[in-house]
This record gives structure tokens, sequence and C-alpha cells, in this order.
């Protein structure tokens, strides 16, 4: 029998994921259908069939530390472009363009640096993606992450640990079923035709860092700068270093 | 005729030949048996006239006519009883099938004219979650996940016990087969048999599939054959992760695919590791096909690959045409292959013939063999002295083999259609049985390399 200071805990669970995103949460968890698990098994398929969307991304990377990212991407051709706004990490970061094998940063915290050196304007820095190191750009990965080329499949999905439907719900006046995948991803997916709605991704304290949220799908092309506006961050010797840690 | 198709006596009594008679004593679906009505029934089925006959609860056995009496195969399923057969006649059908009654035998009455076609909007060709359900003469394409699915994993009961359980439930599915059948460009896979075992795959032909021709996976014992099967431009040709005891694959053509034939354990389904696979008399040929489709994280230039197997058997095989390798005995992830004997095949024309590539914390031979090949180069070298037959531990130096990325695929939906194939002699009109869940017996020693 649960205490009423657990039932309280799941009312206060419940009251926080509805104000997150829904208007009627409810404790639904249950084994998958085949249709769910089918659903499941084609979203990221669906996103790069759909060609590539408009999106925010919000991730949580440490105490008091975020990255939010405003943008598009191309999962076709794995690409994006993206607004940033960060608190205690990243900081100097005001945009990126980024594919699987380079990220181009538009940075405020590199102006003075040049100045001081006396050598000219750099509007964007070229550089190797560092996906073990640097948190941007594991949140830039996720983002082109979320697409795959081929179906995945329902039967292995539905005997995956953890996987479950959790509620109908409604998010941004959509009407989604809210399905988790193995322990710590769950797909907020438009129940008329299975298109990503929200994507969440869990930590190991369970604290939903991460949270995608697709605004509209579209063709997305994505054109990086003028080529004559772009440095090689080798170019910079050490000032790129100095940035990063002013 | 195969063994487990039925035949008429004199007196029209209806009874089964070698290996498959013990079905009436083990199997309550197939106990639908004629009643002797003697030489009108033999009239009858000579004469095209597919009717009904009696089985043992005195209920009727019927064909049920599609497009005749039905509208859809979906409304002659769900009215079918154990035993019956659902006759399809020519047309496409943009159907989802699914079958959920036991022992029903779905028959297209021309392989090449009967089209489940599902517009790459629908999920599976044929779905089948009942025993003894057989599939026949019939072209499936275009389903988002598989052309014909066996699943014995349907109860969702959260038991994962490897030991009682298949899938995520205890309710295996016991006998399958699937004759005749072309699946081609599906999203997944063509025949997909899951969680089931008892099972005849036989004469179908599979092409254009993402992950893999014909698969069959994580059973145990699996108890299925599949013979005289044709296995095309797929990125895998047969895929047996984690299907074991009595999987022989024979007889067959694994051509123009990424991998041909990969028995393997993995971690991702239950019942790791694989074991006991044998895979004889097959021509395996030139899978290294750039225009394929590109399984994820996906193998390239491959004739056989026992990935992290155990006690398979590789014997008299025709290998050629490989820019990867022949035969390879390899890890794959955590599995290090143990105990698998190579013998008796034909290598030729591949970039390297035989490789036995184990975990790097093994140096020696796991008791895997090579022995009585035909073959040009190895790794290790001279291979057959390092591991000879029958297996041992026998010490063996580390190996460095590597392969260059895979080429890029091409989507599944666009590797052409195959031609018209063979259909099943007098369709409409031969007799039908449910699938046996006893595959028929394999007589190793009549098996001989193929020509190429």
């Amino acid at each position: 029998m649960r205490s009423t200071r657990q039932w309280a805990a799941i009312t206060l669970c419940a009251l926080a994921l509805a104000a997150c995103g829904g208007d009627a949460a409810e404790p639904t968890e249950r084994t998958l259908t085949s249709e769910e698990s089918a659903m499941l098994a084609n979203v990221l398929f669906q996103n790069v069939e759909r060609g590539g969307a408009s999106f925010q991304l919000a991730v949580q990377v440490g105490d008091g530390a975020t990255i939010n990212l405003q943008g598009e991407v191309d999962w076709s051709e794995h690409r994006g472009h993206a607004q940033v706004s960060t608190r205690n990490v990243e900081q100097g970061v005001r945009e990126v363009f980024w594919s699987d094998d380079a990220v181009l940063e538009a940075r405020d915290d590199l102006a003075p640096l040049l100045e001081q050196a006396g050598r000219p304007a750099v509007p964007w820095v070229v550089r190797d993606p560092e996906p073990v190191g640097r948190q941007l750009d594991q949140a830039l990965a996720l983002v082109t992450g979320l697409a795959a080329e081929q179906r995945d499949n329902p039967l292995l999905i539905e005997q995956e640990p953890g996987s479950a439907f959790l509620r109908n719900d409604t998010l941004r006046r959509v009407e989604v079923v809210v399905l988790r995948y193995g322990e710590r991803a769950v797909y907020w997916l438009a129940a008329d035709d299975g298109r990503l709605v929200r994507f969440e991704s869990d930590n190991a304290s369970q604290t939903r860092p991460v949270v995608f949220d697709v605004l509209e799908f579209d063709e997305i092309t994505i054109d990086g700068p003028p080529v004559d506006q772009i440095t090689d961050v080798a170019d910079l010797g050490d000032l790129y270093t100095a940035a990063l840690t002013t | 005729m195969p063994p487990d198709i039925v035949k008429f006596d004199a007196e029209g009594e209806k009874f089964l030949r070698s290996g498959v008679t013990s079905l009436l004593r083990d199997s309550a679906v197939l106990r639908h048996r004629c009643r002797p009505i003697g030489v009108a029934l033999i009239v009858a089925v000579l004469a095209g006239g597919l009717t009904s006959c009696g089985n043992d609860e005195n209920d009727q056995v019927s064909v049920r006519r599609v497009p005749q009496q039905y509208a859809t195969i979906q409304a002659a399923v769900d009215e079918a009883r154990p035993g019956d057969l659902v006759l399809i006649s020519p047309g496409e059908y943009h159907e989802a099938v699914v079958v959920e009654t036991d022992g029903i035998v779905l028959r297209g009455t021309d392989r090449n004219l009967v089209v489940l076609d599902g517009e790459d909007r629908l999920p599976n060709g044929v779905a089948v979650t009942a025993d003894g359900v057989a599939v026949e003469n019939l072209t499936v394409r275009r389903y988002q996940q598989n052309g014909v699915l066996f699943n014995g994993s349907t109860e969702a009961d959260g038991s994962r016990d490897p030991d009682t359980a298949y899938g995520s439930g205890g309710n295996t599915l016991d006998g399958y087969r699937v004759s005749w059948v072309t699946a081609h460009n599906n999203g997944l896979y063509g025949v997909y048999a899951f969680a089931s075992r008892g099972g005849l795959i036989e004469r179908v032909y599979v092409s254009g599939h993402p992950d893999s021709g014909i698969y069959v996976g994580q059973c145990k014992p699996c108890d299925v054959v599949v013979r005289d099967s044709v296995a095309e431009y797929n990125a895998i040709g047969y895929y047996g992760t984690n299907a074991s005891g009595g999987v022989y694959v024979i007889d067959s053509v694994f051509a123009h695919n990424r991998l041909g034939m990969t028995p393997n354990s993995q971690q991702a389904e239950l019942l790791a590791p694989q074991v006991e696979t044998v895979i004889a008399g097959n021509l395996v040929v030139d899978n290294a096909e750039a225009a394929t489709p590109a399984i994820a994280n996906g193998f390239f230039g491959g004739g056989i690959a026992i990935g992290g197997g155990t006690a398979n058997t590789v014997l008299r095989n025709r290998v050629s045409g490989h820019s990867s390798y022949g035969i390879g005995v390899v890890r794959l992830g955590i599995y290090t292959p143990e105990r698998n004997t190579i013998e008796g095949n034909v290598l030729e024309d591949n970039s390297l013939d035989l490789l036995y590539l184990p975990d790097p914390s093994i140096d020696h031979s796991a008791a895997n063999c090579f022995a009585g090949n035909t073959f040009t180069t190895s790794l290790p070298e001279a291979i057959e002295a390092l591991l000879p037959c029958p297996g041992s531990r026998t010490p063996v130096a580390a190996v460095v083999w590597g392969q260059p990325p895979p080429p890029a695929g091409i989507d599944y939906r666009d590797v052409p259609a195959p031609s018209a194939r063979p259909s099943m002699p007098d369709a409409a009109t031969a007799p039908w049985t449910s699938a046996s869940p006893i595959p028929p017996a394999v007589d190793l020693a009549s098996i001989r390399v193929p020509e190429r």
C-alpha cells in the first residue's frame, strides 16, 4: 500500500508533467502495442523522409549549467544551424552551423581578443566536432542524430526493458501519444501520423536533462556562411583557447 | 512433392508422408483429417474442385476463395478455421494480413500474379502469431516492416527468462512454413521468423531488404530448414541472430548482397549466444554489391560470417567473389566464436578465402577448425594446419585484419523488382496441409558443393 507521502509525490510529478507539456496527463503506463512499437520504429526514419525541421533544444548539462538551441536541422544531409544561449557553459558561442565533420561557431568572446592582438575580426571559426569532450557538440550530435536511414525493429523495441506506453496527452494543441523506448528515451508522437513532436532523454539521476521540440517539419536546406567569413581554428593559434577560458 | 504435403490413398483417406505422421499425435492444431469419402474426393481434387473435407471434430475444412467469396484476404482469414485453405486469385491486395488462427494455409493461385502490396505504408504483408500456418505461392512487397512475419513473442508478460521464454513472453510459435513466396523491397526483412520454432522456408526469393532477406532469430531450439531459396540484393542474405539448435540453411543461393550469410550472437536479442546452425551446399557468390541497401553499422564484401557463434558447421558450400573474405569465423561484440567447423568448402576469387579472427584476448583456436577446404589464402596462414579438425585448443597468434569503410548504399525502395519466379505447380488444385512443427529431415551426406 502506498503511503500518503508517496501519493503526494506522484501527484506533484503529474502536476509537473502537466505544466511542462500537457493538458491531461494520466498515469497509465503499460506495455506497448504492436502499433505503438511500430510508431517508435518509424519515427527517426520518418524524420529523414520529412527532410528536416525547425526545433528547440534545452539541455541541462550540470548544476546550473544549460545549453539552449533554436534553429533548423536537415536530417537527410546531417546538417544544422542554431542560435545558442547558454548558462555557465560555452558562454561565448552565439550561433552555430554544424555537420558530421565540422562545427562553425560565431563567438562574441573572440572579437576583443582579436582586436587586442591587432588581428581582423573573424565572423566564423571552423573546427572539428568534439562529441566526447564538449557538451555543446554533444547537443549538436543529438539533434542530427534524431534520424535513421533505416527503420528500427518493432519486435525488439517491444522487448527492450523499459519500453512502455506512458499516456495520451496534448502538447502545443497536438494530440500525442507518449511512449518510452528503453529506460531513458521518451518520445511524444502525434497521434494522427506518428510524427515526432518532442523527444526527452534522461540521465542516470532521472532528471530529464534533455528536451527536444520539433516546431515545424519542412524541407530544410542549410547553407553555411560565405567562405570568406570562415577562419580555421588552427589559424587562430592560442586565441581560440583563450576565448574558451575567458 | 515436399514431404509435408498431404496425399490421398486409394480410399480417399488423407495421410502424411514420413516424418510428419507424428504431427497427428503431437499437434492438436493439425488433427484435421479427411473422412474416407473415396473416389469422389479424388476426382474433385484432380478436377480442381477443392472444396472441403472433414476433420476429427466433424467440422468442415474449407477452401475460402479470395476475392470470389471474400473481398479481402483478411476477411477470409478471419472466417477461417484451423486446417482451412485461403486460396487467393490473381490481383493486387493492399492489405496487412494478420493471422491469429492456428493451422491456416494461405495460398496464391499464381506466385507472380497474386501480389500483396503494402505501398510503403502498411506494416507487414502477412503477420502470423498462430501455430501451424503456411504461406504459399504469392508475392509480398513494399511493406514498411516485413514481407512475411512469424512472431512467437506475443505475450508481453514481462517474462525474460531465456530458459523458459521466447521473446518477452512465453508464447512460442510452433510450426510455420513459407513456400514459393517472393518478397521484395520491404523495409526490414523479407521472411522473418522470430521467437518461433519448427519451420520450413523453401523456394522463396527475397531481394531489396535493408536488413536481411531471410531472418531467423531468437529461438532455441529453432528446428528450421531453409532450402532451395534465393536471396539477392539485400543488405544481408541470411541473418540468424541467436538462432540456435536444429537450424539448417542448405541448397540455396546467396548472391549480390552486402553479406551473404551470418549466424551470429548479439546482446540485442534474447537467447545469446547463438549455437548450432548448419550451412551446407549453398552457392554464396559476389556478396560485395554496392547497389544494395546498407544496414546500419554494416559489413561489406563477405560470403559467410560466423559472428561470435558457437558449434556451427559450414559444409560443402561454394564461396566466391568477395572483397573482404569468403568464410570468416570472427568475433562480434562481446562474443567470440567457439567450436565451429569449416569443412569441405570450395573458395575462389575472394580477397581472403578463410579468416579466423577471435577476440584479441584469445590466443588459441577455441576448438574452431578448418579441414578439407579448397582455398588459396587464409589468415592466419596455413589455417588448416593451425586449426585442424576435430577442433581442440591449439595456440594461434593474433592476426591483424581490417576492411575499408563500406560503400554508401541505395534506398531499399530503389532496388529493382525481381523478374517472375517459378510458381507452385497446380497451385489452384493441389492438396494442402497445415505447417508442421517438425521440419523435414536433412541428409547432410547427400549434399554436394554446388556448381557455379
